[in-house]
C-alpha cells in the first residue's frame, strides 16, 4: 500500500515531494499498520480517507502555490510581508537586548545562576535573529538601513 | 464553507482551522514527529478527529511557511521522522486563540444563563 500512497504522493509540487516527501510515507506506512491490525474494515475505510485525502491535499497544494505567486507579485501584499519580517527581526533584537540587560543586572547582583540562565535564553535568542536573516536574506547592511 | 468576516487588519486574530489548532496544541508540551501528532490529535479530541496523512502534512507546511512550528533536531532524527516544536510565534498564536474562545465560552455562557433564569 506504501507504493499506491507514493503513486499519489506524485500529484504533489516538486518541493513538497522534495520537503516531506519520505516522511510522508514512513508516517502514512505506520499508520496503516495500526489501522490494519484493528481490522479489515476499520483498514478498508482508513485507505479510502487516505487516498482521498491526498487527492484533496494534492490539490489544495497546487492552489496555494499559484495563489501564493499572484499573492507576491501583488505591491500592497509584498509590503505587508516586509513589514511583518521587519517586527519579527525588531522583536528578535529586542529579546536580545533585554537579555543582555538582564544578565548584566545579574552579574552586578552576583546572581550567577540567573546570568548563565540568561545566557542560555540569550543564545536561543540570537539563534533566532540569525535565522530569520538567513531566511530572508537579510544581511549587516541591510539591518542597519532599516 | 465557513463565513467569518474579520477586520481587515485583524489577519492574526483569525480563527484557527480545526487541524492547525490541534496541531499547535500537541506540540504546546514538547516536540512531536509526524506519526507521533497524528496519535495525540486523536487522544486530544477524544478520538473525534483522525487527520489523514495528507491533511497533517498540508497543515504542517503552512505553519512552516508562516514560521509558527519549525522542525526540529533530534539525536536519532533521520528523513523519515523529523520532529517539529513550536515557536514563539506559534505559542503566541494559540494564546491568541485560546482567549478568543474563552472570550466566546464566556459570552455563550451568560446568554445562556440569561434565557434560563
Amino acid at each position: 500500500m506504501k507504493r499506491v500512497y507514493g503513486v499519489f504522493l506524485r500529484l504533489y509540487p516538486r518541493e513538497y515531494r522534495d520537503l516531506f516527501g519520505p516522511e510522508v510515507l514512513s508516517v502514512f506506512a505506520q499508520a496503516a499498520e495500526e489501522q490494519r491490525a484493528r481490522g479489515w474494515s476499520t483498514w478498508a475505510w482508513f485507505m479510502a480517507s487516505e487516498l482521498s485525502g491526498a487527492l484533496v491535499s494534492a490539490g489544495g497544494h497546487w492552489i496555494d502555490r499559484f495563489s501564493a505567486r499572484r499573492r507576491a507579485a501583488d505591491p500592497v501584499v509584498a509590503g505587508a510581508r516586509r513589514r511583518g519580517l521587519f517586527s519579527a527581526l525588531d522583536e528578535a533584537q529586542n529579546r536580545i537586548d533585554l537579555n543582555l540587560k538582564r544578565m548584566e543586572h545579574a552579574i552586578a547582583h552576583h546572581d550567577f545562576a540567573a546570568a548563565r540562565a540568561y545566557s542560555i535564553e540569550d543564545l536561543k535568542a540570537r539563534e533566532e535573529l540569525r535565522r530569520l536573516r538567513d531566511r530572508y536574506g537579510f544581511g549587516d547592511d541591510e539591518m542597519a538601513l532599516r | 464553507m465557513r463565513h467569518v468576516m474579520g477586520r481587515p487588519d485583524a489577519e492574526d486574530t483569525k480563527p484557527l482551522t480545526e487541524p492547525v489548532l490541534l496541531i499547535l496544541m500537541s506540540l504546546a508540551d514538547k516536540p512531536r514527529h509526524g506519526y507521533a501528532l497524528m496519535q495525540d490529535i486523536e487522544v486530544l479530541s477524544n478520538g473525534r478527529v483522525r487527520l489523514s496523512t495528507g491533511t497533517l502534512y498540508g497543515a504542517l507546511r503552512r505553519l512552516l511557511e508562516d514560521a509558527w512550528i519549525e522542525r526540529f533536531e533530534q539525536e536519532d532524527t533521520s528523513r523519515e521522522k523529523q520532529a517539529y516544536r513550536l515557536t514563539e510565534a506559534g505559542r503566541r498564536q494559540l494564546r491568541q486563540e485560546l482567549d478568543r474562545m474563552k472570550q466566546l465560552t464566556r459570552a455563550a455562557a451568560g446568554r445562556l444563563r440569561m434565557s434560563e433564569a
